[in-house]
């Protein structure tokens, strides 16, 4: 049979020729004239996820998940395996970049007002991306099995189980007993490479479908978008294909060169197994900073309830704002001088978050700042 | 006679139904098995002789506790911090055991004195054993 044969025979199976035009009928449609270079950032973002993918595949193929193997095993990767310490390294930056670049995502869009009608669940849809990248990081985390990752997710779990309502349940189910153990490991092994990558998966998939259905979010207000019509808005605009995508691949290369050299010049280095005592001055990553900091803050008690759980209610509720952003600032401007209020919140959320960050980061510390040392107490004030 | 459309309606509903049933069914079984099971009791036994200023550590299940041997009768602590699980440190200084993860600190019998802890420290059971302590948790 010939080439063209074979590619007949398979769309009379699959109507894959269907699915193709359709698809590249919408990647043709003109995109606003403003899209510019904004794209490369998701496809930075794209690049990233790819290289994790493929670091994480090399090293579940070495990986061994139990208390026993799993240290030596990441020895192995790190000091055995040719260029394991490469793929190892990649995938520790990877998650920092696409944290990174997810919060990125998020800024941009909201300051160009792209998440705004109809483009909602496109919003919804990439926070939950970034959940599951978050989830991906603390799962991680553990499998190495050192003695600062055994503690870090033991306090983690004890935080989850101070969680109002099924705060103790998740905890107990996430943690397969009373304490951090083997169970914990396995939970954690399967959640990092099959659960959470599918669901990451599904979700993507469902974020760049809505991306290329709705098309880019043009300059003029949303109700405005909805009359006229998206063609309308975007007249002279360059389309998906070719100018966009390769600008998405532009940003792509770059991420992906910018953690390579990232990766290639700071790998990580050995560090103890687990069965140590909690090692002094715990810290998360500097995502989880603020979150870290702002829970020191909580008394014992609230109102005679456990103060922890009562004070989990504002991250807790501010997750859920950022998720549901497009419900909640429902303007239809997007011009950046007629959203005035809600950017004046959003800025206020956004320095609260900055701010405890740096006590976060500060906090029983000593650091040298400007030629001086300085110590910080526990609530990162100067001592 | 039925009207067609009723009847694909009515097979409908009842697929969906049992698709339904179906899943959360098999949820709830796939829940009860992941759903870890209640640890039984475990006992330490800790040497009388292996005190040292009247103070000795063991572990139950892998998780550390502190015996004390106090005027009023022996004393088992765990030693996990009742915040978020780190363990304590005692500080003869400042005689209080010490978290290192968000300064929660505690008496000598277990009790909050600063910090986030929302409880005292649990204490275990502790039995006489003649040449050693048995402790139980
Ligand atoms: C790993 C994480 C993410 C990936 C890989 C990703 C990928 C992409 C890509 C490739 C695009 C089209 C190009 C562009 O506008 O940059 C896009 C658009 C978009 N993303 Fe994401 N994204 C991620 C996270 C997020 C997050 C966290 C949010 C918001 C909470 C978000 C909201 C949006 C919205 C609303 C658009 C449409 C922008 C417009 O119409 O102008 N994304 N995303
Ligand atoms: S874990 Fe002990 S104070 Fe937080």
């Amino acid at each position: 049979m010939s080439w063209r044969g074979l590619l007949d025979g398979l769309d009379v199976r699959l109507g894959w020729r269907e699915a193709r035009a359709r698809a590249a009928a919408e990647l043709a449609r003109p995109q606003p004239a403003r899209a510019g270079w904004g794209v490369a950032l998701g496809g930075a973002a794209l690049g990233v996820l790819g290289l994790e993918a493929l670091s994480g595949l090399v090293l579940a193929a070495h990986y061994r998940a139990s208390p026993e193997s799993a240290h030596a095993s990441v020895a192995a990767i790190r000091d055995t395996v040719p260029l394991g310490w490469l793929w190892l390294s990649v995938h520790a930056w990877g998650t920092h970049a696409l944290v990174a670049l997810a919060l990125l995502q998020a800024a941009k869009v909201f300051i160009s007002g792209a998440h705004k009608r109809p483009r909602e669940l496109t919003w919804v849809a990439g926070a939950l991306v970034l959940f599951a990248v978050l989830g991906l990081a603390v799962t991680g985390h553990l499998l190495p099995w050192t003695n600062e990752a055994f503690w870090s997710t033991s306090v983690r779990l004890g935080h989850v189980e101070s969680a109002p309502l099924a705060g103790p349940a998740a905890a107990r189910l996430l943690r397969g007993g009373d304490d951090v153990g083997a169970a914990t490991l396995s939970r954690f092994y399967i959640l990092h490479v099959a659960v959470l990558p599918a669901l990451l998966a599904a979700l993507l998939a469902l974020h760049l479908r809505l991306v290329r259905r709705l098309g880019l979010a043009p300059g003029v207000p949303a109700d405005e978008e909805a009359a006229r019509g998206h063609a309308a808005c975007s007249e002279g605009g360059a389309a998906w294909l070719p100018q966009l995508a390769l600008r998405a691949a532009a940003g792509a290369a770059v991420a992906v060169a910018a953690l390579l050299t990232v990766a290639a010049l700071h790998p990580p280095g050995p560090a103890a197994a687990a069965g140590g005592p909690t090692p002094a001055g715990l810290r998360p990553e500097w995502f989880f900073l603020a979150l870290f900091q702002f829970l020191k803050l909580a008394p014992a008690r609230v109102a005679g309830l456990p103060g922890e759980s009562v004070a989990q209610l504002v991250p807790l509720l501010a997750v859920a704002a950022f998720a549901l952003l497009p419900f909640l600032d429902r303007s239809p401007a997007r011009r950046l001088s007629a959203r005035k209020l809600s950017l004046a919140v959003v800025a206020a959320c956004v320095f609260a978050w900055g701010a405890l960050t740096v006590l976060g980061a500060v906090s029983d510390r000593e650091l040298r700042l400007f030629g001086k040392t300085r110590a910080f107490d526990t609530y990162g004030r100067p001592r | 006679m039925d009207s067609p459309a009723t009847r694909r309606d009515f097979l409908g509903l009842a697929l969906g139904a049992w698709a339904t049933t179906a899943a959360a069914g098999a949820a709830a079984a796939a829940g009860v098995s992941l759903w870890p099971r209640e640890e039984p009791p475990a006992t330490a036994r800790v040497g009388k002789s292996a005190l040292k200023d009247g103070r000795a550590t063991g572990s139950l299940r892998g998780v550390p506790f502190v015996l004390v041997a106090a005027p009023a009768g022996p004393l088992a602590l765990s030693l996990v911090c009742t915040h978020a699980r780190c363990l304590v440190k005692w500080n003869e200084g400042e005689r209080r055991y010490v978290c290192p993860c968000h300064r929660g600190t505690f008496d000598a019998e277990g009790r909050v004195v600063s910090g986030p802890p929302p409880a005292p420290l649990k204490r275990l059971a502790v039995t006489d054993a003649g040449d050693a302590w048995e402790v139980t948790g």
